[in-house]
């Protein structure tokens, strides 16, 4: 299952498509109607990143439950 | 395939239906559901506690506090030009603003789905009586008074060549075991069922109640815009 996130662009309220990996990675993301360009600072990519593990975590306990 | 052979201790001339009364054909098919529905229910309690442990704080008044992230935005501005150069001139401007971080968090894929539940159930019937010699005994005593009626009747329609017999026909086993003393004859009569069970289930579709809370909530927690600061 395809599960595109997505936040309100905030000059123009456009939805803009995001990935949280990439983000992640210090890539940033467009809006498609005003052009602005959103990212992630890099004060607080540690803490996405630590909540993501264990969130990563979690997931892989349950898929192991789904086999 | 799962399969139950159950011994019957009823007499064979009740029908097939009286045989198989009491499988536990109930519990067959809602014990699956009842542990997917207790297994949605414990990942729903985990991911509650994830998210409340990964993506809130509690503060000191036992309130939890989203945690926010920070996030930038570039877009291009134009700036009016100076008076000696009134071309515009189109800069580039970044600003800051926070963001929850349960907002980018992609916590919908935990949970059951589908759950598809397809066995085959076979059930075995089977009847038996075992004929003591001293039956034995009787029953060959009635079979020779059979035998002369038969006679008689063979005698009386002698013109009868063929005989034509309706019915149904079972499977019947007989089986003779000797010992030393004594000869024991076991009938038995078996009788086969065949189920076939394939159950499909899912979530159902939540509540206008339901989805107007989630609304409130996701509502909540979009970013807004934040006031001009003089």
């Amino acid at each position: 299952m395809i599960n595109e996130q997505k936040i309100p662009c905030p000059v123009c309220k456009n939805p803009i498509p995001f990935e949280v990996s990439a983000l992640l990675r210090g890539a940033k993301f467009a809006c498609t109607s005003c052009m602005s360009e959103v990212a992630l600072a890099p004060e607080s990519v540690d803490k996405t990143k630590d909540a993501l593990t264990q969130y990563e975590q979690l997931k892989q306990s349950t898929s192991r439950l789904k086999r | 395939m799962w399969s139950e052979n159950i011994n019957m201790t009823k007499t064979p001339d009740i029908g097939i239906q009286y045989f198989f009364t009491g499988l536990p054909i109930n519990e067959l098919i809602t014990l699956p559901l009842i542990a997917a529905a207790e297994a949605q229910a414990r990942m729903a309690e985990v991911q509650v506690q994830s998210l409340l442990r990964n993506c809130f704080t509690l503060n000191s008044d036992g309130v939890y506090e989203p945690i926010l992230l920070k996030m930038s935005i570039t877009r291009g501005v134009l700036e009016p030009g100076s008076h000696p150069d009134p071309r515009a001139d189109l800069i580039q401007v970044t600003t800051d603003f926070y963001l929850p971080l349960i907002t980018i968090f992609p916590f919908s894929s935990l949970g059951v789905e589908v759950v598809n539940i397809d066995f085959e159930l076979d059930v075995t019937a089977q009847y038996s009586t075992q004929i003591n010699p001293s039956q034995a005994d009787n029953s060959n005593q009635s079979n020779n008074r059979n035998t002369s009626n038969k006679n008689r009747i063979k005698l009386a329609d002698k013109d009868v060549s063929s005989i034509q017999m309706l019915g149904q026909i079972a499977p019947k086993n007989k089986v003779v075991s000797k010992t030393d003393s004594s000869e024991v004859t076991v009938e038995s009569t078996r009788q086969n069922a065949a189920f076939s069970f394939n159950i499909t289930a899912g979530p159902l579709p939540l509540t206008k109640g339901l989805l107007s809370i989630i609304d409130l909530y996701t509502n909540a927690i979009t970013p807004i815009d934040m006031p001009e600061q003089n």
